[in-house]
């Protein structure tokens, strides 16, 4: 296989008090690799260090102890910082935070016009990531008049347009009504699919997880499970000690199963779900 | 209510004037205010008010625009024709009662600068009507660029000017939202005097500022994600031409700025 995206050897980050010089550790080494065309989403509850080692991604937070190798180059390498940045972007929560601009295509230009492109490759790149995400059409709208997913849209194609090899997005649908949840959900997976963008997502939207390719459970800063959304969710009562929901069909089935219905346990989707429990009154009957 | 603000007071439109290159209207607005400083005659104004008139119908601004725009100022103009009516003794006195007596040359005065105010303040205002406020930031920062030699910092005063502007709507929104809390905390903002008024905002104020400070830093985190790193070596996706159009316009200024100062020369008495 080739090196992968996001290498963390073993990272350790913590929080000192400057006042009476208590350490806080929010990371306890934490070993994990993301390659090329993943779909990951991190997992974990509040304070569980999820959206640390996000930071550490791309360099906006060094490890204390360990190393992070992203896209060959170790984050402790500070002129080599726009390298890293360029390769590994970053979303956030809040949309409105992270738009620079007055009109939507200047903000998509932004970081293009930091790293010194040419104004014609600015142009093109800038049209080819709001095509991406769907947001084309409102190009010259001042970003108040757009929804909160529209927002978030326009966020991701500011990174897009960098044409970073992995994008990492720290909770992006936290703020957003259930609309634009959808079509930034929507906007990932079709990143992930049809573009082969490495996709990290840190969420604690359960329903979001389960869309990606492998699900990493953080818990008190350090990886707790690491599998298929299949794999992880199966072990409802891990996953609820730790503090997590499961997706709603996990739910059920786990609560069917408990009660002694026959169903597999590795169930996702509202369909499989549902073919699963006409199967059962197919047979008894 | 806070709605309603709209900074810079752009009319949007496709006219002529709004399809000129921000720097070339810019430049000419100053040459035209200038002007209007060096005209003696009232041939001089009447051509120069004319011309200003004309810019007003391509752009298609309507006459209510115009009126609100100058609708402050009234209070000075009104100031300042009566100071220049009482101040300016010379000639002829056209009226004399007890100390007070006006002349001819003060009343002159008084509609000469009434007059200059006037075209002053439309002037400026067809300049933010008809660019937006990013092209004006635009403009103004290469217009600036040679002072980046004296160490001005022009590229960071731009940056916030832009940012300024992007975060108002925000800022307005997030007020209103801030205001309703705390009326829902039974906070009293509309009665009582000045000073109990002034001090109903402190609620409104403070969390305001703590938004904004926390927004400040997430801002600055997204931009450094997107590798900025300050004016050095950036480029920019939109690059102003100055075209025919612009080659024409500044002719035309150039024409009538001859025009009004050689209708100070002309030995007519007004």
């Amino acid at each position: 296989m080739s090196e992968p995206i996001i290498n963390s050897q073993k990272i350790f980050f913590e929080y000192k008090n400057e006042e009476d010089g208590t350490v806080f550790p929010v990371l306890k080494g934490i070993d994990l690799k993301i390659h090329d065309g993943e779909f990951v989403a991190v997992l974990g509850h509040n304070g569980s260090g999820k959206s640390t080692f996000a930071k550490h991604c791309n360099a906006i937070l060094l490890p204390t102890k360990g190393d992070m190798i992203v896209a060959g180059i170790n984050t402790k390498e500070e002129d080599r910082l726009f390298d890293i940045r360029q390769n590994v972007g970053m979303v956030f929560q809040n949309p409105d935070n992270q738009i620079v601009a007055t009109i939507v295509e200047e903000d998509v230009a932004f970081a293009l016009e930091n790293m010194g492109v040419e104004p014609a490759e600015i142009r093109r790149r800038v049209d080819e990531a709001l095509k991406q995400v769907e947001m084309y059409e409102y190009r010259e709208h001042a970003p108040h008049q757009l929804s909160g997913g529209q927002k978030q849209r326009v966020a991701i194609a500011g990174i897009l347009a960098m044409r970073p090899r992995c994008i990492v997005l720290d909770e992006p649908t936290a703020m957003l009504d259930p609309k634009g949840r959808r079509e930034v959900m929507k906007t990932i997976r079709q990143l992930n699919r049809e573009h082969g963008t490495t996709v990290v997502l840190i969420t604690h939207y359960m329903e979001e997880a389960a869309v990606s390719d492998r699900v990493v459970v953080i818990d008190s800063g350090e990886v707790l499970r690491d599998g298929t959304p299949k794999e992880v969710f199966s072990e409802v009562e891990l996953l609820k000690s730790v503090g997590l929901d499961v997706p709603q069909v996990t739910e059920l089935v786990y609560e069917l199963r408990k009660e002694g219905v026959q169903l597999p346990q590795d169930i996702l989707t509202e369909e499989e779900c549902y073919e699963a429990i006409k199967g059962l009154f197919t047979k008894t009957v | 209510m806070l709605r309603d603000i709209t900074i810079g007071q752009y009319f949007p439109g496709h006219s002529f004037l709004h399809r000129l290159d921000p720097r070339v209207k810019i430049v000419l607005t100053m040459i035209y205010i200038v002007l209007l400083f060096f005209v003696h005659k009232y041939v001089g104004f009447a051509i120069s008010v004319v011309f200003l008139g004309v810019c007003y119908v391509i752009a298609k601004i309507p006459l209510k625009m115009i009126l609100r725009s100058l609708k402050p100022i009234v209070p000075i103009l009104i100031f300042t024709g009566i100071l220049n009516m009482l101040f300016v003794n010379t000639g002829e006195p056209f009226f004399k009662w007890g100390i007070i007596s006006i002349s001819w040359d003060g009343i002159n005065m008084a509609v000469v600068m009434a007059i200059r105010v006037v075209c002053l303040i439309a002037a400026s205002s067809l300049l933010t009507y008809t660019t937006s406020p990013i092209s004006l930031t635009d403009a103004i920062e290469r217009l600036l660029k040679p002072l980046k030699v004296i160490k001005f910092p022009v590229h960071e005063l731009a940056m916030m000017m832009s940012i300024a502007l992007r975060f108002i709507p925000t800022l307005v929104e997030e007020t209103d939202k801030i205001m309703s809390a705390q009326k829902a905390r039974g906070a009293d903002l509309e009665s009582g005097g000045l000073l109990q008024r002034a001090k109903a905002l402190v609620p409104i104020l403070i969390p305001l500022f703590i938004s904004a400070f926390r927004r400040a830093e997430e801002l600055a985190l997204a931009m450094e994600c997107r590798c900025y790193h300050g004016g050095e070596g950036r480029t920019r996706m939109r690059q102003l031409h100055m075209g025919a159009g612009d080659a024409i316009a500044a002719c035309i200024t150039v024409v009538v700025s001859g025009a009004v100062i050689a209708a100070n020369f002309l030995p007519l008495p007004w």
